[in-house]
């Protein structure tokens, strides 16, 4: 793609991403239209790791970590920051080698810096997942996480993922050589015929005032009753839906109470012995949508497989014939 | 492959010595054939830097034990590895099995030969089954008759045959702490995914099948600085090879290499690198390629607490710390980094900037807690949970307060006053920004609660006490040295252990998450080695006594009976790290302790004093007069061990008529007098031989007096005289428990 450098504006790292893991087979989608705490929830990743199928995908998740908004005063922590979310199922052999070609079309020379694969046990209690792999440093700084699924809504997976999660922030500090992410550039100056067309962009343009508005709702706005409430309908929702077998909608409600409970979490509002209540409640539903979505895959014989003999291994005859 | 059959057995010809019998006609013929080297290497995508050491342990173990069930004897079997890498290189392996020689039993001879002595059709058949000739059979004896018996001889197969499903397994039963799955379809496991496989022997490959892969001869170089494919041609050009790749695959050399660049670019910087073994052994792990380099940062940080420094430096980006001739910290660090010197600027400035991100973090914790003098935070201690169901810190640091009072007035006197102060303190730093929010500063508590207490003027007793009061953290740890240190350590420990089992969270097998043997270990470990006496039993009731003042419904018998077996436990342990032997252990654990007339107590009780005796006991075994000591205890303590009648309460010495009886009971008295200052002293090592002196007394007592008389007040009183002696043995050992030659097996 001519004119386009990743090292300019993260917009320009984005598009460079997205052609990289178009080119290697990856469906691009968008990012999930609700709160997620990153790109593991959208369903692109925590649904589809699940069963037999084949699948690619590729988005960037802007992900919201209510607790970690700093006012916007913080040059690394933020409330609202941006994944780069990959998901390879099956793993290839070569996925690490693509990692790292894939932090060379934006521009990293892997001999010129320290690139460390360092480990680490990936956990999310919320969604019932686990696996290893690793945090990936570039210089003593973390960019990306890379982890090898185990263990998704509490059920073992029938065909181990890939995930890689860069943090878009973060790489495109280091690449534009700034100090606070506030300074970092999401587009770049445009001219056209010696004239500037359009302006330089920064993070802090787009962002900051949002990271003020929402710590100061997170922190001390947010209307912790309504949440719990909210909380509570959105779990019945979930539930019921889930047994109706809608899994998109009860799933949502699972994202819901997730991002329910991390604001009211970061408004002080929940003891650490609730705490691990909470968070029991959420995971129990995602096992349920989990297995929903199993339920429902299999019963659409699992359409992305295009093998025919590999379908007749999974697809029960009983429910294939129905 | 059938290791034994019935009525055969085999054995390798090499192995002559082990079984004699069964080997004839040794064929050193074929154990001089031909040797090569063997390379197994396993290519893995990063393993945690923890894994690698002990998984080429195991691949040792496994491929020394594997390689000798195949009968292919070797050279030298070494292992090599990086993070991406576990390799086993086995030098002069025989390239063909030892041969071996099986002898088998055949038919009973009366079936095997007719009476003409001609084979019949069972021996026939039996050597048609085993393919001997009919004309080789031996007749041999065995206690069942005569039968036939003959020898086969099996020849070894190439190591090229036979390697593959071994190697195969050598790779499939690494165990790591923690393992995934990754291949579609397939459950096998491993620290992380298995890449490519290299089995050579000599030159040739060795098809070793595992992880859905098939070993062949080319590996790969360093991620970044080689990433191609290196083909290798031999087994013994593998090391080189790599080197060339930018792989330095010998852990030994590779550490080496580290620490000349360590030293090297610490003296550059006009410092040493603080001493740490354990960083350098991670960092080794951590690389394929080291390359160390030097980085700075802001002096001002330098105010911070050394110890905060280390651990910023180290905890997360595994940097060496930097000191002066003096001991002081300069602002500067070691990294080590995974690659050349390329682009080292740019890498040394993102380790800045990552490093001054942290320290910033630190100094922001120090600057906001200094703020508040540890004093002042005592009462919230009351909004910290200790351990479920026992309520809070606050609670807890008014036991300890109480309890270091109780044990300064009998370990040392002087260190009350600061022990207390220090007890209600020392928690407070756990309500500490450096504590509580900077999570990789957690192992820094009481070091980092101790400066604060400095800093608002505790007195200096006071703020090393809490400093110390967490050690020893385990074995190796060092243990606290000021008096009111050592104090408030055996507090904190006693309080938890004791707690623990007023809770309920017992340690059981290897389980003990609650740290409870660490803790008992900690207490006896200090006794012992800083030779203090305490009363275990006295600890007990004193630390159990708030938890159940508070909780009067628990089952306040049953528990001390438990802590009681704890601590018991744990001096036996202590007394095991000594290398003191069983039975050793037993007599001294076992022991009726008698101080000034106080009355008997369990040997265990007061730890320091039961591994002086046990000790004592342990260093006379090696005496000639050490079995007849035994032996004279035992004659004693069995005739008693069978008398089952109530005893008179004291002995009635007039109606020791007999002279050997009255010879007894003088050499005992004889023996308290000698011994009785010594018991004082605690001079356990004169007391046992001291003991002997009663030998002629005993053995005469036993010779010449009848002790199970008719007559029942006489009979009761010699039992009560014998009972007496055994009573001085036993105030320091019960030897009835220590085996000597001559009753073993």
């Amino acid at each position: 793609m001519p004119g386009l450098n990743p090292q300019r504006s993260l917009q320009e790292m984005v598009l460079t991403l997205e052609t990289f893991w178009a080119e290697r087979g990856c469906v691009i989608q968008q990012p999930y239209p609700s709160e997620v705490g990153a790109g593991t929830f959208n369903p692109a990743t925590f649904l589809r790791a699940l069963g037999p199928e084949p699948w690619r995908v590729a988005y960037v998740e802007p992900s919201r970590r209510p607790k970690d908004g700093r006012y916007g005063k913080n040059p690394h922590r933020f409330q609202q920051f941006y994944q780069y979310q990959v998901l390879l199922k099956p793993s290839p052999e070569d996925v690490v080698e693509e990692y790292f070609a894939s932090l060379e079309s934006l521009g990293v020379e892997p001999r010129a810096h320290d690139l460390r694969l360092i480990e680490d046990d990936w956990e999310s209690p919320t969604l019932g997942a686990a696996g290893l792999g690793w945090q990936v440093w570039m210089d003593g700084t973390e960019i990306s996480q890379f982890t090898y699924f185990q263990q998704v809504g509490g059920i073992e997976v029938a065909l181990v993922s890939a995930e890689l999660t860069y943090g878009l922030d973060r790489i495109g500090m280091m690449l534009q050589g700034k100090n606070r992410v506030q300074d970092v550039a999401w587009a770049p100056e445009r001219r056209a015929r010696g004239r500037i067309v359009a302006h330089r962009v920064t993070w802090g343009d787009l962002w900051l005032q949002n990271e003020i508005e929402y710590s100061h709702y997170n922190f001390e706005q947010a209307d912790t009753a309504a949440h719990v409430e909210m909380f509570k309908v959105w779990e019945r929702e979930a539930d019921r839906l889930l047994d109706l077998g809608l899994v998109s909608p009860g799933y949502d409600g699972v994202i819901k109470c997730s991002h329910l409970f991390n604001v009211l979490d970061a408004r002080g509002a929940i003891s650490v012995s609730e705490r691990v209540g909470y968070i029991a409640r959420v995971r129990k539903l995602a096992r349920k949508a989990a297995l929903a979505h199993l339920k429902q895959r299999e019963s659409l014989g699992f359409p992305l497989l295009e093998d025919e003999a590999e379908r007749a291994k999974w697809v029960k005859p009983a429910e294939a014939s129905a | 492959m059938t290791r034994s059959r019935k009525g055969a057995r085999r054995t390798p010809a090499v192995r002559k010595a082990a079984r004699p019998a069964a080997v004839r006609g040794a064929t050193p013929d074929r154990m001089a054939m031909g040797k090569d080297d063997l390379l197994f290497e396993i290519g893995v995508e990063e393993l945690p830097a923890s894994y690698v050491a002990p998984a080429l342990e195991q691949m040792e173990h496994l491929a020394r034990t594997a390689l000798e069930e195949l009968r292919l004897s070797c050279a030298r079997l070494e292992t090599l590895g990086t993070p991406r890498r576990l390799a086993l290189v086995v030098r002069g392996v025989a390239v063909r099995q030892t041969d071996i020689e099986e002898e088998i039993q055949g038919p009973a001879s009366r079936v095997a030969f007719d009476a003409e002595g001609r084979p019949t059709p069972a021996l026939l058949g039996f050597c048609r089954g085993k393919g001997v000739d009919p004309a080789a059979v031996r007749r041999v004896k065995t206690p069942k008759g005569e039968y036939v018996a003959a020898t086969i001889r099996h020849v070894g197969q190439p190591a090229a045959l036979v390697l593959p499903k071994t190697l195969a397994s050598v790779a499939t039963r690494l165990q790591f702490p923690k393992s995934m799955r990754w291949i579609a379809a397939n459950d096998t496991r491993f620290a992380r995914p298995v890449r490519w496989l290299v089995a050579l022997l000599g030159g040739h490959t060795v098809p070793v099948r595992a992880f859905a892969l098939e070993a062949g001869r080319s590996t790969r170089g360093h991620r970044f600085l080689h990433p191609r494919k290196v083909e290798l041609s031999t087994a013994r050009d593998y090391a080189r090879a790599l080197e060339r790749a930018r792989v330095l695959v010998e852990p030994r050399r590779r550490a080496r290499r580290l620490k000349e660049q360590l030293d090297h670019a610490a003296r550059r910087a006009g410092g040493r690198a603080v001493a740490d073994p354990a960083l350098v052994e991670i960092n080794n792990f951590l690389v394929e390629w080291p390359t160390v380099f030097a980085g700075r940062f802001d002096a001002g940080h330098l105010k911070l607490p050394r110890e905060v420094i280390v651990t910023a430096l180290r905890e997360h980006q595994r940097f060496f710390a930097v000191e002066d001739g003096e001991g002081r910290l300069l602002p500067m660090f070691l990294a080590v980094r995974n690659g050349s010197l390329e682009g080292i600027d740019q890498v040394r400035k993102g380790a800045e900037d990552v490093l001054a991100a942290r320290l910033e973090d630190a100094r922001f914790y120090w600057e906001t807690d200094l703020k508040h003098p540890p004093w002042d935070r005592i009462e919230q201690l009351g909004g910290v949970v200790w351990m479920e169901g026992l309520g809070t810190l606050r609670d807890k640091a008014t036991r300890l307060e109480s309890l270091a009072g109780w044990l300064a007035e009998r370990i040392a006197p002087e260190a009350a006053v600061p022990a207390r102060r220090a007890a209600l303190l020392c928690k407070t730093d756990l309500l500490s920004e450096m504590i509580g929010s900077g999570k990789e500063y957690a192992s820094l508590e009481g070091v980092i609660g101790s400066y604060y207490a400095r800093v608002a003027g505790e007195p200096e007793p006071v703020a090393a006490a809490i400093a110390e009061h967490y050690r020893p953290r385990g074995p190796a740890d060092a243990l606290p040295v000021t008096p009111a240190g050592v104090v408030l350590s055996l507090a904190d420990k006693l309080d938890h252990v004791a707690g623990a089992f007023v809770a309920g969270k017992v340690p059981s097998g290897s389980e003990d998450p609650y740290g409870v043997r660490r803790a008992g270990n900690g207490v006896v470990r200090v006794l012992v080695e800083q030779q203090r006496h305490l009363d275990l039993r006295e600890a007990t009731m004193e630390t159990t006594q708030p938890f159940f003042a508070r909780h009067p419904e628990l089952p306040h018998a049953t528990i001390v009976k438990k802590l009681g077996e704890f601590w018991r436990g744990r001096v036996e342990a202590a007394l095991e790290d000594r290398d003191i032997p069983y039975d050793t252990r037993e007599a001294a654990l076992e022991a009726q302790v008698q101080l000034n007339g106080a009355r008997p107590r369990p040997g265990w009780i007061d730890p320091w004093d039961c591994h002086e005796r046990a000790g004592a006991l342990a260093g006379f075994r090696g005496d000639r007069r050490f079995e007849p000591l035994v032996i004279l205890f035992k004659r004693v303590a069995n005739i008693l061990k069978a008398a089952t009648e109530p005893l008179p309460e004291a002995l009635d010495r007039a109606r020791l008529a007999e002279d050997a009886e009255r010879a007894l009971l003088e050499a005992l008295e004889t023996a308290r007098r000698r011994t009785d200052p010594l018991w004082r002293q605690r001079a356990y090592r004169e007391i046992l031989p001291a003991l002997l002196d009663m030998e002629a007394a005993i053995h005469g007592f036993f010779d010449r007096v009848l002790v199970n008389a008719e007559d029942a007040p006489t009979r009761l009183n010699r039992l009560r005289l014998l009972t007496e002696v055994r009573a001085l043995f036993v105030r320091g050992w019960d030897l009835s428990r220590v085996v000597v030659e001559g009753e073993r097996g």
